[in-house]
Parts: structure tokens; sequence; C-alpha cells
């Protein structure tokens, strides 16, 4: 096998999972800014 | 009507990206030159639209939050650096995969590759001070300022980084001639951008439902300043 | 407000931070003291051989003097950041442009000062040579601080009462004046070691285009960055 295979493998593997990553990383902070935002929240540090 | 298109964006993106990298991997044909480490185009060249359409995104939505004072302005201003953030550290890592077998080394100072490096310590440090202030004001004027200000360099250090490298540089860039090369590249650009808008969205609803939490409790905008810290 | 009132309030807010580094200058020798140990360090580290430390007397130069007007920057705000007096500033009848410009230029003139206090180190350090006169490597002092102290002096507000501020200006600027970087020097650079393909000038001009930008920027945004 062409050896640059490796390379351009790593790439695509590279691009898929990090877009993945984050589309997983943006599910669950979504889950965690709406959970209680309807009731009443303690105020704690902000931006975390 | 919002739902329906950003799970729109994102499937259409999804599926188009697996077309174009589909194609570009087992479709277009083996470039001359360079073989077929040059496939790594459809993954890498697309990142670097991306990161600077997200990045202009944040510019304009910064200059639109100092003038209409919308707290939207805000929240795209940020969501859209975050998501270029992540696709400029694709770029910098592909860049680098692509670059071992081609020049032999992961880093060169290519005014490109150099501009999207300070590009991406630009921007973190713009998310990096998001962090840090809790007035939600404030902190809108203040990343407003500094997205700005990271913006404008942009030109500046592509010019600089290629004088500095002397004039007489010869592009890297694969031509693209064949019909299907072009192809493969603009479905795959256009895959990203979906996804990019795609993660915009979504971001901003996340930073919506935050600062819904944190302008609600109404004593918290009178005690939160005024006394020496 | 007319012309002449703004800078009469420019040169008044510049003339108070003067007084104050003046009666504060234990923390300005200290700096300068700093730059000078940082050159040393530069020494140090790349060993005892003249040629490669001639090579790159400018490089460290800016990077010493980069490293110090950290320090510096921080300061222009610490003052009024401790008494809350931005705040007493502003219900004056001061305006922001006036106050921005104020405070970068007496910036910039405290980084010039610095270089030029280092300056003299290099030559005896690193062996930097001087043919080219002492005016034209001012001169890129003069354009370097400037294009240093503008964004700083907007970034030393952005950041003056913000808790990680000894992190953040850093973070925030180094990447920002990456090109003023560059360009001061090359020019050092090339004034120092010869320039056979006369190319001095194109980098005196990126050094102005950069400042011209940033100080425009920095005039517009700096009265939202310390409003309330």
């Amino acid at each position: 096998m062409n050896p640059y295979w490796e390379y351009v493998r790593a790439g695509y593997i590279l691009v898929w999972v990090v877009l993945g990553a984050y589309s997983v990383s943006l599910t669950a902070r979504r889950r965690e800014a709406s959970r209680g935002s309807g009731g009443p929240v303690p105020r704690g540090g902000a931006g975390g | 009507m919002r739902h329906a298109v950003m799970v729109g964006t994102g499937v259409v993106g999804l599926v188009l990206l697996a077309l174009g990298h589909g194609l570009g991997l087992f479709w277009a044909p083996t470039d001359k030159m360079m073989g077929d480490v040059q496939r790594m185009m459809y993954a890498h060249v697309p990142t670097a639209w991306t990161a600077l359409v997200a990045y202009l995104i944040s510019f304009v939505a910064c200059v639109g939050y100092l003038f209409f004072g919308d707290w939207t302005w805000d929240l795209v201003a940020e969501a859209a650096a975050e998501v270029g953030l992540v696709f400029n550290g694709l770029l910098l890592a592909t860049g680098m995969i692509w670059g071992r077998p081609t020049w032999g080394v992961y880093w060169t100072w290519d005014p490109r590759l150099t501009t999207a490096g300070v590009l991406f310590l630009l921007y973190g440090g713009y998310l990096a001070l998001r962090r840090f202030v809790d007035d939600p004001e404030r902190r809108a004027s203040l990343a407003a300022v500094v997205g700005i200000l990271a913006f404008a360099d942009a030109p500046i250090v592509y010019f600089s980084v290629r004088w500095w490298r002397g004039l007489h540089q010869i592009q890297s860039t694969p031509k693209t001639v064949d019909p299907e090369m072009v192809l493969c590249l603009r479905l795959s650009a256009f895959a990203m951008l979906f996804l990019m808008v795609h993660f915009v969205l979504r971001r901003v609803q996340i930073g919506r439902a935050r600062l819904d939490r944190e302008l609600a409790p109404p004593p918290a905008a009178a005690a939160g300043w005024g006394g020496p810290r | 407000m007319t012309a002449a009132e703004r800078v009469r309030q420019a040169v008044t807010i510049a003339r108070k931070d003067v007084l104050l580094e003046w009666r504060g200058r234990a923390r300005i020798n200290a700096i300068a003291f700093f730059g000078v140990t940082t050159l040393l360090m530069f020494s140090f580290a790349i060993g005892p051989d003249a040629r490669t430390a001639t090579l790159y007397a400018g490089a460290f130069l800016w990077l010493g003097l980069l490293l110090s007007s950290v320090l510096a920057l921080a300061e222009s705000f610490r003052v009024e950041a401790e008494n809350d007096a931005v705040e007493g500033l502003r219900l004056l009848p001061v305006d922001a442009l006036a106050m921005f410009l104020g405070k970068a230029v007496v910036n910039a003139a405290l980084l010039f000062v610095l270089a030029l206090l280092l300056l003299p180190l290099a030559v005896v350090l690193y062996g930097a040579k001087l043919d080219a006169g002492v005016g034209p490597i001012a001169g890129v002092f003069a354009l370097g601080a400037a294009g240093v102290a503008a964004p700083g002096t907007l970034y030393a507000a952005v950041t003056s009462r913000i808790q990680a501020r000894e992190v953040l200006l850093p973070l925030l600027l180094f990447p920002l004046v990456v090109p003023v970087l560059l360009a001061a020097v090359k020019a050092t650079g090339l004034l120092m070691l010869g320039d056979p393909m006369g190319q001095v000038g194109s980098w005196t001009q990126l050094l102005v285009g950069f400042d011209v930008v940033y100080w425009i920027l920095g005039s517009l945004l700096f009265a939202r960055v310390i409003e309330e």
C-alpha cells in the first residue's frame, strides 16, 4: 500500500473524530445549560 | 422553524461531507505531482475556508453588538468564535499531517499556515477572556472589542509573514485542474459550511440558556458591581 | 468637544501618569532591571558564541522589551483599578478618546525609553553594531513602541479589573503584536547587520501601517472598554 495513505487516513479520521466529539460536547453542554433554568438557581460562578 | 434549520443544516452537512470525502478518497483521480497524499486537500482546505467564514461571522457580530447592543449579537460572536476555533484547530492539525510527507516537516512558516496559527492563539485568548468576566454586559463589550482587534490583525499577520519569508515563495497548493477534484473540494467545502452553521446555531442555544440563567436573579445585576475588588 | 480641549485633557492625563510613574519610579526601575535580566538570560541560553549573539541581537532586544512591556502596561491602569478611579475619571467630563491618547502616549514613551536603555546593553552583551547610526534605530524603536502601546493600552484596560489579568494581558497581546515583532526585529537587524537590499523601508512601512490601524481602533473602541 502507498505509505502516503497512512497520513491521509490519519487526517480524515482526525476531522471526523474532532467534529463528532465537538457535536457530543455541544449536546452535553446544552443539557447542562438548560438543566434547572426554569426554577430558582443558586448564583454560582458564571461561565464555568 | 429554528429547530428545523438546525437539524437540516446538520443532516445536509453530514451527508455532503460523507459524499465529498468518500468521493475524494476513492473516486477522484490521483494527483500526478503529489500522488495520493494530495487527497488530504479535501479534508484540509475546507477547514481553512470554514474557519475564516466563522471568524468573519464573529467579527461582524462583535461590531453588531457594539452598535446595537442586542444579546443575540454577543451570543453569535461567541458561538462563531468557538466553532471557528474548532475548525482552525483541525486546519492546523491536518496541515501538519499533510506537511510531514510533502515537505518532510510538520510545520513550515508558510504565510497561511502561520496566520492560522496566530489566529488560533488570538481566538483562544478571546474565549479565555470571556470566561473571566462575570458580569454579562461587561463581558459582551470587552469581548466585542477583543474580537474586533483580533480579526483586524489577520491580514496584517498574513502580509508580514509573506514579506518575512521573502516575496518569491512558491505557492504550495496543488493545482486543482481536474473537474473531479474541484467537485470533491466543493462538496467538502459546502459540507463544512453547513456543519459550521449547524454548530453555531447549537452553540448560540447553549449561550442563550446560560445567559438566561445569569440574568435570572434580579438582585444580581445591582449587587454584582460597584464594590472594590 | 473641541479638538483643542481634547488635546488639553489628553495632556493632563499623560502628565498625571508621568508624575505618578515618577513618584513610583522604584517600580519603573525594577521593570528596566527586568529587561536587563532578560537580555542576560538570552545570552546565557545561547552560550558564549559571539557570532550567534550578534546575529540575533535585534531579536533578543525586542523579546526582552516585549516581556517587560507587559509589566509596564499592566501598571498603567493599576492605580485606577485599585481605587475605582476610572469611574471617577468617567464622571468628570473627561473624554474617553483623550484618556486613551494620554495613556497610550505615556506607555509608548515608556517603552521607547526602555528600548533606548536596553540598546547599549545589546551592544555590550551581543556586540550589536550601530554603524547605521542610532537615529534610524531609534526611529524603529519609536514605531515599534507605538505599535505595542496602542493595543497594549487597550488590553491593559480590558484586563485591569479581571482576576486573571497577569496571564490574560500577555495572552491577548502577544499574538496580536506578532507583526510588530516581525517587522521591528527585521528592521532592527537590518540596521545593525547591514541592509544590502534596502529592505528597511518596507518593514518601517509595515510598522507604520500597524500603528495607524491600531491607534485608530484603540481611539474608537476605548470608550466601550471603560464604560460600566
